[in-house]
């Protein structure tokens, strides 16, 4: 350093910049030089300063006495700033700084202790848990908190017992939160400790309890969290209902089924409408929502079927609304139904699609009026749910909602004249040949839809030489899933259609029909010039003669690109053979990053003694991600030379995000 | 104020023949020096539409932009000439019904295989596979057989007329009364083939100079191929009759238009002389005298 005047004169310079910047020339000197500029710097107004400091002392490589003097700087009450950036300096080091840490541990001013504590909670090691586990025993509340807090973010389950029975020595509340709160990270499900039981009942505690039980309880733990659902307290309540739905999810079946039947008897009590009054699908709280109607699904009283319609109409809540509408069972459909006549459409849509859905009987005569309806919304559902209903005698209503419905309904429509078809195929057959003369094609479409479920071979066999490519995609896809062997010809010719959608079906389609034959074709499809096609093709090739696929990709690997590629890479993953994972090797020179990174997962999970034959290379590619995705593979992998390659890489490494990971991967290594 | 209609781009001399070669090369289509005019005619609405100030500029479009095979194939539609009807060259017709479908059916069910495969290939909007299908309806030896007519053209705007079916008067300069009658109904202001011929026919895209297509279609008994290859040079001639003489089974036929032949083409077919007709066929493996 030139001039140490210089620069402590710049740090007392008004302009921030410059401040920031005479610190960053400090790097790379020799720190017995310049650490009293760092940590000056260290306690500066500006944030960005600060920061620029911290960076300068830790990439120094500070030796102990450094980390000493470092520390010492925790002791500085005036300034925050300095202090903060200390303790971030100090977790930066990690485990480097681990023996003066421990010493702070036993200082004798509690604010230095409580720091040190919290330094090892973000360093995060598993060697501070002796030391926290002392600390539980603290005088100072602040210390013991931070202890147990630092516990719980360790995540050292064997702390559990200690923690619990420190619940029961410190009586206070402010420990009693940290260490409940820890215990619940911990989150190993065990019956509830008595430590825990002689808490519940003190109101302060009862949302903490049972976020806590949440984590740790199981089945135990029920009889606490049903008082909990009539908690008085809001949060209470909700941490009460939640709770109670993750150790429902997480049970065996016995535990489950004794957890539902303590459920099941709440019904018709004053619990459920309670419940009920949680259940906010728009609210913020998703566990919330999801563990409402979870619950009201087990529960099973038919007074929360309405409800139930607003988790049925959200996406995210579905699912779960329809298992739960199931499990209510028919009174809950009666429910539905008595409220049917009071509901707007989105809800009567609703409804209908329920009855279909879940099969009610009682609910068909309310479809079959619900044909007629004004609401096109609901009509749809109507039209959906007679198809699962199998009412083949609303036919015809359904056929004439087909004149005036626009594409979507229409799909309705032709998908439950599918369905119907089954029961009975006369006016179905009747409306698609109706359909299938009409001037639009899509609805000659439909009927192409239609005669494949009616099986008409003939008939699709007229339709696969419509003038519209999307009629004859229809009826080629049609003819494969039906598998007419005899409109093989016709499929073939279909590979040299305009249209390359109406290609890939019959290359697709070829291939479900399954006759070795046209395997020439498809050869010769595989030099198509839309690349769809010859996936289409080589996918096909696979599945009528899979002993000759192999061959092929040799054949096409070397030139293909893109999507082809892809497909040549799934094909050989499913062979999963030596000869094919030679091939899926070769990918890994691949220029295009995106195939290397499939080839690499392919390996991974056939045969990683190929990816260590290549690491060298892998670890040293030019895409980030290439390396990212090579170092997780090989610490999938046993065996030392693994672990040399990603050492040795992990020195080259300029990535930040790469490196990070070579270093977590080799400490996971040690 | 008169609206002026700008006049065409005239089209360079190096841009015709740089056009022209890369137009062969796609479809063997060739235009000799004398047909620059005309050329230069029926792409100008190409180079208007696609905002182009030149043929140079056109020709580049069609080497090297993203969209030069669509423009190829759009450019097909303009490029062709598509003039057909039903029923055309007659006697050509009358061999084909009384003398080679004969034969081939005596030939193959001596080998104990009842199945037809005729391709028309170049059929424009559908009317040559169509009158196929109407011949073949009337020989009664043919129940219980297996035919699949094939029709191939390389430009889509008359695919779509094909597979459509619809026909108007051009169409019927030459068919009988009673042929219009079984075989076609009133729809659209045109007369549309009936779906028992229609489902005969399989209508198809296909570019004669794609060797691989071609191959995709297997093996013909018989192929007409009328005016199309007039448009071809010498080389392409070659080029596509080799190839359908390799899309050919042994003994099958290749039919011609009336004033197309294969002199100085190729020596691969015999010219089997019917009392209604002259008509290449591929001569049987036997009568190559391959030896052993
Ligand atoms: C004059 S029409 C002949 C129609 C019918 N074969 C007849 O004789 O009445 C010629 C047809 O050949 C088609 N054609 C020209 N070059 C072609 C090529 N390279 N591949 C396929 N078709 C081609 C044109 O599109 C046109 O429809």
């Amino acid at each position: 350093m030139d001039n140490p005047e210089k620069v402590r004169n710049a740090l007392k310079s008004p302009d921030e910049e410059l401040r920031r910047s005479v610190i960053d020339s400090l790097r790379g000197q020799d720190l017995g030089d310049v650490c009293e500029f760092i940590f000056t710097a260290m306690g500066d107004d500006s944030w960005r300063v600060r920061k620029e400091a911290v960076n300068v002392f830790v990439a120094a490589g500070p030796s102990g006495d450094f980390i000493t003097a470092l520390l010492e700087l925790l002791r500085d009450e005036d300034n925050a700033g300095l202090r903060n950036s200390a303790a971030e300096a100090v977790i930066m080091l990690g485990m480097q700084a681990s023996r003066q840490l421990k010493a702070l541990a036993g200082d004798t001013d509690p604010g230095v202790r409580k720091f040190a504590l919290d330094m090892m909670g973000g360093i995060g090691n598993a060697e501070f848990v002796p030391v926290l586990l002392a600390a539980l025993h603290d005088p100072d509340v602040n210390v013991s908190a931070a202890a147990a807090e630092h516990l719980g973010t360790i995540g050292d389950t064997g702390a559990v017992p200690e923690l619990l029975a420190a619940i029961v020595t410190h009586e206070e509340v402010f420990f009693r939160f940290s260490a409940l709160s820890a215990l619940g990270k911990l989150g190993i499900p065990a019956p509830v400790p008595e430590e825990i039981k002689q808490l519940v009942g003190q109101e302060i505690f009862s949302k903490v309890i049972y976020d806590c039980l949440g984590s740790i309880g199981d089945h135990t733990a029920a009889p606490i969290l049903l008082e909990g659902f009539l908690a008085g307290r809001k949060s209470a309540r909700c941490a009460a209902v939640k709770a109670f739905n993750r150790i429902l999810q997480r049970c065996a079946p016995p535990e489950r089924r004794e957890l539902s039947d303590s459920l099941r008897r709440l019904s018709g009590s004053e619990v459920v409408p309670a419940f009920i009054a949680l259940l906010d699908v728009e609210g913020k709280d998703n566990a919330l929502a999801e563990a409402v109607t979870n619950l009201l699904g087990v529960i099973g009283d038919a007074r929360a079927a309405v409800p139930l319609l607003a988790p049925y109409l959200t996406e995210r809540l579905s699912s779960l609304a329809l298992n739960a509408l199931a499990a209510i069972g028919p009174a809950g459909m009666d429910a539905l139904r008595g409220f049917y006549p009071h509901a707007d459409e989105k809800l009567c849509g609703a409804m209908c699609t329920l009855f279909g859905e879940l099969g009610y009987q009682a609910g068909d005569g309310l479809i079959r009026e619900a044909l007629h309806d004004p609401s096109p919304l609901v009509r749809r559902a109507a039209v959906k749910a007679a198809g699962q209903r199998g009412l083949s005698d609303c036919i015809p209503e359904i056929i004439g909602l087909l004149g005036e419905a626009d594409s979507e309904f229409r799909g309705a429509i032709i998908s439950s004249l599918q369905i119907l078809a089954r029961k009975d195929s006369v006016p179905v057959r009747a409306v698609a040949c109706r359909l299938a003369d009409s001037e639009q094609p899509q609805h000659r479409r439909d009927s192409a839809l239609l005669f494949a479920t009616l099986s008409d071979g003939g008939y699709l066999s007229r339709l696969v030489k419509d003038e519209d490519p999307s009629v004859r995609q229809a009826s080629v896809a049609a003819i494969g899933k039906l598998q007419i062997s005899s409109l093989q010809g016709i499929l073939q010719i279909a590979l040299v259609d305009e249209t390359p959608d109406v290609r890939m079906v019959a290359a697709e389609a070829l291939g479900e029909l399954g006759n070795a034959e046209a395997v020439a074709p498809l050869m010769l499809a595989l030099r198509d010039d839309d690349s769809r096609v010859q996936c289409a093709a080589l996918k096909s090739i696979a599945r009528l003669a899979p002993e000759e696929v192999l061959k092929v990709v040799r054949t096409l690997l070397p030139t293909a690109r893109g999507l082809l590629t892809i497909t040549c890479l799934e094909v050989l993953a499913s062979l999963g053979n030596d000869a094919a994972l030679g091939l899926v090797e070769t990918v890994l020179t691949n220029g295009d990053e995106e195939l290397v990174k499939l080839a690499l997962n392919i390996l991974s999970r056939h045969d990683g003694e190929r990816i260590v034959r290549n690491a060298e290379r892998l670890l040293a590619h030019p895409y980030a991600g290439i390396r990212y995705d090579t170092a997780v593979a090989l610490a999938a992998l046993p065996g030392q030379k693994t672990r040399a390659a990603l050492k040795a890489a992990l020195k080259k490494e300029e990535n930040n995000l790469v490196r990070d990971l070579m270093k977590r991967l080799v400490k996971g290594f040690a | 104020m008169t609206l002026s209609l700008e006049p065409g781009q005239p089209m360079a001399d190096d841009e015709f023949r740089n056009i022209r070669d890369s137009i062969y090369s796609h479809c063997g289509i060739y235009f000799d020096d004398d047909s620059k005019y005309l050329l230069e005619k029926r792409l100008a609405r190409r180079l208007s539409a696609l905002n182009l100030n030149n043929y140079r500029e056109y020709y580049h479009f069609l080497k090297y932009d993203r969209n030069k095979d669509q423009e190829m194939m759009d450019i097909m539609d303009v490029l062709t000439t598509n003039e057909t009807y039903f029923f055309r060259e007659s006697f050509q017709l009358a061999a084909f019904t009384d003398e080679i479908i004969p034969e081939l059916m005596s030939v193959k069910s001596g080998r104990g295989d009842r199945t037809l495969r005729i391709w028309s290939a170049g059929c424009s909007t559908g009317e040559e596979p169509y009158t196929i299908a109407m011949l073949l309806k009337d020989i009664p030896g043919l129940r219980g057989w297996k035919i699949e007519i094939i029709g191939t053209d390389i430009s889509q705007r008359v695919l779509q007329h094909a597979r459509r079916g619809v026909y108007t008067k051009a169409s019927f300069r030459v068919t009988e009364d009673s042929y219009i009658k079984r075989f076609f109904y009133e729809c659209d202001g045109g007369l549309k083939v009936t779906d028992d011929i229609r489902e005969m026919v399989t209508i198809s895209h296909l570019n004669l100079f794609d060797k691989t297509r071609m191959m995709m279609l297997g093996k013909m008994d018989l192929i007409f191929c009328r005016n199309v290859i007039i448009y071809f040079d010498l080389a392409a001639k070659k080029r596509v009759v080799e190839d359908f003489h390799r899309s050919l089974n042994d003994g099958g036929f290749l039919l011609l238009g009336h004033s197309e032949s294969l002199m100085n083409v190729t020596t691969l077919f015999t010219l089997r002389h019917f009392k209604n007709d002259m008509i290449y066929q591929k001569p049987e493996r036997a009568a190559l005298g391959g030896g052993p």
